[in-house]
């Protein structure tokens, strides 16, 4: 009986944990919004957050604070999912959507578009054709050639989870290759320059449509996927032949996946740029606090995905005001140390393959 | 095959080697003694090198950022016998002396890739046999310019006129010395920074004592690629050279690029905001994308808006910062400035460095010292 | 309970080599059928086979006369119980999560309250209900085979398909698997067993399968297949087989 119990009282644990967390994601919202330059009392932000005018203020915590802190939480869940997805669909600790190369087609997709439209001058009178979504739009449709072009070649190796793995370090490479060749020979150095700029993730660069259509492809497709595969992930652990005797498709649940964390992560990194180390730091992170179950791995993932992404992010914009840090390189500063820290202090994966 | 002692096959390939590695040593060691032209003049260069300048200087190249510019300055381009390819496929736009000087330099054959990044390429180099080679400091940090003078069997004076995006009088009048000697334009030389120094004065002059100074701001400025309206820059030139200071000053005291956060801006609420025009396009897309912010800005709201020629490309083009300097005095100090038409004043320097008036040219390409309410109108 | 299992002049080609050719074999409810024979000949392949994972070029599999693959995969799923010889990975899972994952032919979004009494039920059959907690890493070899066998009981199935599930225990738990196999075989459970130790298989099997380079060099009871001259052929090591002195422990004699 006590052994029943002892289940239980681990379950038990877990949802706390999880809880906990969402607790927290609440109270670092507010949190997030009080912090930065502009001089103001709590109860004015306050006030301001619940009746929003037209006074600098407003838009100070409006457009400038919680839209970033909002964009904080939605794309740091979508990639702690993704990664914790893609880890477990290829069965490997270390893979994530960045595994397949999206954020060097990303890069490209900027490369080229800027290529189309400057034509290699900076030209004032362009400023009128200009679409301010083109860079956007071209990184996202690069970033989804990049993943078909790699789904495709694994399926010809029977999408199994070294051959997708193979596939997307070649053709990541093929990419790597045509980004550097073009920097080299066709862009200038403005050009070259305004793409290294981009790719430092920036969560100011996102607008109020931006993030909505984030949220809502998110909130609607990604991430209920991801917690409804929960079980499948569970079970994609043990083995192909498990996950068929069970009656799923590995390869099924692999393709999609693939296509959906590309979806939501493309989705984010066209608008605010290259963001690493959440889809690996929070799924890492989430394993040593709530085991390797996707049911509650997930959502604790996709939280602390969130939770580290917002402190990244507020930390990236206070620390050495009223100079901004982007977020993609707080990350990095903050991800790296952190994941060698998960490393060594335990954790054991198990490899069996 | 014995192994004792060298085939007859074996024995004649090392001696052709070895006949063929004496005979390249041999030229190679004739070069670098070669006789050439007897030195007479010796000139110091920026890195402290003491330079014997050949006697006859015909021929001369120039590489890495700005130091074509010196050559047009100084009104020496019949001397140039190559260019960087970038010089060309770059467009002229943006740089004062290739939008003076550049139909010429197509003619001209290619000696190296040209860029901030690239490094210099000797063999290309060589082939054009030049006297002298005027070599960036840039450049020279990448790539060791005594190693360079033995490639290329010729003479390289390593020059630099300050900072990248500095306005710095005095490195200019020292790189001018240096080259007014080194290309026999000595005379032109004294003449330019006896100009340059004309210009200083005068701006001191006028905005010296001002007492009260409005608040400003200076934003998208060049740097690195496109730009948004926070990307500043501390002690921004032309504005020192009217004593004056912007927002972003109180927040580093290293002249240089700054990434400012727009609730700063807000918090400060500059009353006079100026935009590099080179930039113009990516703040006019952030502020369609999001006018609310911007238009909490008083600047905006009372159009106070006004648009600077980019003066920062392939190093500092000093003519169109001198020119920015005079346009925002106007705007700035109006009663001091009230008998500056700023865009004939910017045509009077480029006159005075390169001889042609470049202004027409440059407002067409960015729009000209201007009044830009219109494209960002609140409300 | 049971299914009746046919298996029909099988054969299939792994990158051009036969891997199975022209299996036949029976096997029904309360039934063990061990499949021997040496490394490369076939046995875990045609488990595979029998399991729906793996799709002959030629011949066929029945589930009760009925052709396995007109059979709707979540059919076949609830009713076989698979046991692999090893994992691919295991991810700091919980042997009561792991056990879970058997139950998913019959989960929709999550698992349920029953779904979970399964689980634990399985646990305890095979005497792994303490562990439920660890995770698959901390086990022991034998630990973790009889948790991958609880796995198989949480699918409350009509078929088990084991590969080896013996080769990585010892003496004591070798012995707790078999005797578990004959407790599910008295419940009428159709058992294949892919297995290397031959005295273990002429234990417990109702017949025996011999395999040699993907055909069947011999089939039936377990006396007529295991003779010295079969495996003298097939394996190439001379054995006496000792009816009297064999090793035997208590727990066996029933």
């Amino acid at each position: 009986m006590w052994i029943k119990l002892s289940i239980k009282h681990s379950n038990y644990k877990k949802r706390l944990t999880l809880v906990c967390l969402i607790i927290l994601t609440f109270f670092l919202v507010p949190l997030s919004v009080a912090l930065g330059w502009y001089k103001a009392s709590l109860l004015d932000i306050l006030r301001v957050l619940f009746m929003p005018d037209n006074s600098p203020l407003s838009t100070v915590v409006w457009d400038l604070r919680l839209r970033r802190v909002l964009a904080a939480l939605i794309i740091g869940a979508v990639l702690a999912g993704s990664g914790t997805a893609i880890q477990a669909s290829l069965r490997n600790p270390l893979a994530s959507p960045f595994t397949f190369g999206l954020s060097f087609a990303a890069s490209l997709g900027v490369a080229v578009a800027l290529l189309f439209l400057q034509g290699g001058s900076i030209q004032r009178f362009q400023i009128y054709f200009y679409n301010p979504f083109i860079v956007s739009i071209f990184a996202f449709i690069f970033s989804l050639i990049q993943v078909m072009v790699i789904l495709l070649l694994a399926y010809k190796a029977g999408l199994g989870a070294r051959a997708l793995v193979l596939s997307a370090i070649a053709i990541s490479f093929v990419y790597q290759a045509i980004l550097y060749l073009l920097q080299y020979l066709v862009l200038n150095e403005i050009l070259t320059s305004t793409v290294v700029f981009w790719t430092f993730g920036d969560l100011g660069r996102i607008g109020w449509g931006e993030l909505y259509l984030v949220a809502t492809v998110s909130l609607a497709i990604v991430i209920p996927y991801f917690l409804y595969r929960s079980i499948d992930y569970d079970l994609m652990l043990s083995g192909d032949e498990l996950t068929k005797s069970a009656g799923i498709s590995p390869e099924r649940i692999r393709l999609e996946t693939t296509i959906i964390a590309a979806l939501g992560t493309a989705m984010a990194t066209s608008f605010v740029g290259i963001i690493g180390f959440i889809c690996l730091v929070a799924p890492h992170a989430a394993r040593l606090i709530v085991g390797g179950g996707h049911k509650y791995l997930m959502p604790t993932s996709m939280l602390m995905g969130s939770i580290i992404l917002m402190i990244s992010d507020t930390i990236g914009r206070t620390v050495i005001a009223p100079t901004i840090i982007p977020v993609g390189i707080m990350t990095s500063m903050v991800g790296a140390p952190l994941l060698v820290y998960l490393l060594i202090k335990g954790g054991k994966y198990g490899h069996r393959d | 095959m014995s192994r004792k002692s060298l085939t007859n096959i074996q024995a004649a390939i090392l001696i052709a080697v070895i006949v063929v590695a004496a005979a390249l040593s041999y030229l190679a060691v004739k070069s670098y003694i070669s006789p050439g032209n007897t030195p007479e003049t010796y000139v110091e260069d920026i890195l402290g090198r003491k330079v014997a300048l050949p006697q006859k200087i015909n021929r001369v190249v120039a590489i890495g950022p700005g130091m074509l510019r010196l050559v047009c300055y100084l009104n020496a381009t019949d001397l140039l016998v190559g260019v960087e390819e970038s010089e060309t496929s770059w467009g002229f736009t943006g740089r004062d002396y290739a939008m003076a000087y550049g139909e010429s330099f197509r003619n001209l054959p290619i000696i190296g890739p040209g860029g901030p990044g690239k490094p210099p390429a000797p063999e290309l180099i060589l082939a054009v046999k030049p006297d002298l080679i005027i070599m960036s400091r840039t450049y020279a940090d990448m790539y060791d310019p005594d190693r360079l003078q033995t490639e290329t069997n010729s003479t390289i004076i390593v020059v630099d006129y300050g900072p990248a995006g500095s306005l710095d009088v005095e490195g200019l009048a020292n790189a001018l010395n240096i080259l007014g000697t080194a290309l026999n334009r000595k005379e032109r030389a004294e003449n330019l920074i006896k100009f340059v120094e004309s210009l200083r004065d005068d701006l001191k002059a006028r905005t010296e004592n001002i007492t009260l100074r409005p608040k400003v701001y200076v934003g998208a400025v060049s740097y690195k690629g496109a730009q948004p309206f926070t990307t500043t820059q501390v002690l921004f030139p032309p504005l020192q050279l009217l004593y004056t200071s912007s927002i972003a000053d109180k927040y580093s005291n290293k002249t240089g690029v700054y990434f400012m956060d727009f609730e700063a801006i807000l918090q400060e609420q500059p009353e006079i905001v100026f935009i590099d025009e080179g930039n113009l396009n990516t703040v006019k897309q952030d502020f369609d994308k999001d006018p609310g912010k911007y238009c909490q800005l008083t600047a905006f709201q009372n159009g106070k808006i006004y648009g600077t020629l980019p003066y920062n490309y392939y190093h500092t083009n000093i003519a169109v910062a001198l020119a920015d300097a005079y346009y925002i005095g106007k705007v700035l100090y109006p009663d001091h400035f009230g008998d500056v038409n700023p865009e004939l004043k910017a045509d009077e320097i480029f006159q005075a460095f390169l001889g042609k008036s470049l202004y027409e040219q440059y407002k067409e390409a960015y729009g000209g010292f201007k009044n830009l309410s219109e494209m960002f109108k609140c409300g | 309970m049971g299914i009746e299992i046919k298996v029909r002049n099988v054969k299939l080609y792994y990158k051009s080599v036969k891997a199975l050719d022209g299996v036949s074999l029976d096997v029904g409810g309360g039934e063990i059928l061990s499949i021997v024979g040496p490394n490369g000949a076939g046995k875990s392949t045609l488990l595979k086979v029998i399991n729906g994972i793996l799709r002959p070029k030629i011949g066929a599999v029945y589930f009760d006369e009925r052709l396995l693959y007109e059979i709707p995969q979540k059919e076949v799923a609830m009713k076989t119980g698979a046991v692999p010889q090893r994992l691919s990975s295991t991810g700091m899972l919980t042997v009561f999560d792991f056990v879970l994952t058997g139950r998913r032919p019959y989960i929709n979004f999550t698992p349920t309250k029953i779904d979970e009494e399964k689980a634990y039920e399985a646990l305890k059959t095979v005497n792994a209900a303490h562990l439920a907690n660890r995770t698959l890493e901390e086990l022991s070899g034998g630990e973790l085979q009889r948790v991958i066998i609880a796995r198989a009981l949480a699918v409350e199935p009509e078929v088990m398909l084991l590969d080896e599930p013996t080769s990585n225990l010892d003496l004591k738990h070798q012995q707790e698997t078999l005797n578990l196999l004959k407790a599910l075989r008295s419940k009428g459970l159709t058992i294949l067993i892919a297995i290397h130790d031959l005295t273990q298989a002429y234990r417990i099997s109702d017949k025996i399968l011999m395999l040699n380079n993907g055909k069947v060099f011999a089939a039936g009871k377990p006396e007529e297949v295991l003779t010295p001259q079969n495996i003298l052929t097939v394996y190439g090591v001379p054995t006496i087989i000792l009816k009297e002195h064999k090793i035997i422990t208590p727990a066996e004699s029933i």
